[in-house]
């Protein structure tokens, strides 16, 4: 009897000690909050210079005399925030804490503060200094997909130019569906490059990517007695391209394409069809985040089909003269990118 | 095989109706959010119950003003014009919209040509306040995924 009682206390001790052991694992991805607390939203809302104050204060930390101090950076803080609430400049800041991607700041990453020195004048730190930070682990608390039933068309706005044009780029849709492809482990997110296709492409239809939908196009084509030919899009020759805008067909093609049947792909393949022209034997798709986006050759290329002219203009002046779902592939490749870097 | 009795057939009849009551009540308050946030001003309480932000919705665009200081967001309620000035003031954090839908409610948010979305899930609106049963988010570098957590938004005028 003694022995089963000193047993059973000393299997509780042992669960006891190894939930303790557990417990810190998982909360100490960044600032100590839960992979549902990091998703919340008002991690992702900028604090005010005041709330940035108050935070210093909490961390026992004066304003007036910041000379090599330590700052642990919280949620929902912006780099311009910090320099709103402490009075050194964006620059002095990202330069004391060798930062060359200001967009590169994680909660819970620690930032020296100092008021002394100067920065060299042809330092130029990289990126906006009005984006809160970042988390340093992958926010994921298991779902590959997502599914949004109801989203609003999103407009964004260059403020990076000074006439400030508004673009909407993607339509409400009702069901776009993601795939995140990251294995949820605790890697960094801060890659910003642009992303390269791959098979594992962000959709709800798996397997589906550029080129898989290109081929079943193709085939739907041949079936439907459409004389155009599918190709996958490539990034590469967003120069050469134009959106074909598909209207209010957009969320119907992207939901037949996600059904993925031969029924639903000849359907889809009639619908993209009816948006091309009628000299249009060439189309070229793309799928990304569950949104099918087709392309068109420009006429001036497709007549002289040369690549001499490659000029300088970049994607993003191109996307802005085209129609919203080139635009909104833009802003979905971005982010893409970033998660397939994870 | 009996025959129910007078009485029995009431207490069924009575908890039937009762069901029918609370199921119809439940869908229409669970279809409130899109005709109740136009136009208002809510606090969000987030999932661990610390932080607090506000939202200003546009009564008559997809626009909202998200922040964490109440008196904007309740600046921006006053009037057209005040809204439009500081939504534009507060763009360069970020351009919110909205989209209340069913029992859905999703505020999106854009800045550096990047993305993000919280979608709220089983939004039951009672009174002043709204209560979510979960959201689904989509944050730009940051990841993806459903949080089956409840969130609150109180009404603020």
């Amino acid at each position: 009897m003694n022995s089963k009682k000193q047993l059973t206390a000393l299997l509780m001790t042992a669960a006891l000690a190894g939930s303790a052991m557990i417990t810190p694992t998982v909360l100490a991805n960044t600032t100590g909050q839960s992979i549902e607390e990091q998703a919340d939203i008002t991690n992702w809302v900028a604090n005010t210079p005041q709330q940035i104050s108050n935070n210093m204060v909490m961390q026992h930390i004066n304003t007036n005399d910041l000379n090599g101090t330590k700052y642990i950076v919280q949620w929902g803080d912006t780099l311009s925030g910090i320099s709103a609430a402490t009075g050194i400049s964006v620059a002095k800041i990202a330069y004391d804490n060798h930062i060359q991607n200001i967009n590169l700041i994680y909660a819970g990453q620690t930032l020296i503060l100092n008021k002394n020195g100067n920065v060299p004048q042809n330092y130029r730190p990289q990126g906006d200094p009005n984006l809160v930070v970042i988390s340093k682990t992958t926010i994921n608390n298991g779902p590959k997909n997502v599914t949004f039933v109801v989203s609003p068309k999103v407009t964004t706005k260059n403020y990076q130019s000074s006439n400030g044009d508004t673009t909407t780029t993607n339509n409400s849709t009702t069901n776009t569906t993601t795939d995140n492809d990251d294995d949820n482990s605790s890697t960094g997110t801060q890659s910003h490059s642009k992303h390269s296709k791959s098979n594992n492409s962000s959709t709800s239809n798996e397997d589906m990517d550029a080129n898989k939908l290109a081929k079943q196009l193709k085939t739907a084509a041949g079936s439907n007695g459409d004389d155009v030919s599918y190709n996958a899009y490539d990034d590469n020759d967003s120069d050469s391209m134009k959106s074909v805008d598909l209207d209010d067909d957009t969320d119907e093609i992207n939901s037949l394409v996600q059904k993925g049947t031969k029924k639903s792909i000849r359907k889809a393949e009639s619908l993209i069809k009816s948006h091309l022209s009628d000299d249009d034997d060439e189309a070229y798709v793309d799928y990304q985040d569950g949104e099918v986006s087709v392309y068109t050759k420009k006429k001036s290329d497709k007549n002289s089909s040369s690549s001499d002219d490659k000029d300088s203009s970049s994607q993003n002046d191109d996307s802005d003269s085209d129609n919203s779902s080139n635009q909104s592939q833009d802003t979905n490749d971005d982010y893409d990118a970033d998660e397939d870097d994870d | 095989m009996t025959t129910m009795t007078r009485k029995a057939k009431t207490v069924w009849g009575v908890i039937i109706v009762v069901l029918l009551i609370l199921v119809a009540g439940y869908a229409f308050c669970t279809h409130r959010v899109a005709s109740t946030v136009p136009g208002h001003v809510y606090q969000y309480t987030s999932v661990n119950g610390n932080n607090k932000l506000y939202m200003a919705f546009s009564k008559d665009s997809d626009r909202v003003v998200v922040t964490a200081d109440k008196s904007k967001a309740l600046k921006a309620n006053q009037s057209d014009s005040n809204f439009e000035s500081i939504y534009n003031k507060e763009s360069k954090n970020g351009t919110w919209q909205y989209l209340a839908k069913g029992s859905h409610m999703t505020l999106s948010k854009t800045q550096s040509g990047q993305n993000s979305r919280w979608q709220y899930n089983r939004v039951l609106v009672l009174g002043n306040k709204m209560y979510a049963g979960s959201f689904t988010y989509k944050i730009a570098n940051a990841g993806q995924g459903i949080d089956h957590k409840n969130t609150t938004f109180q009404k603020v005028e």
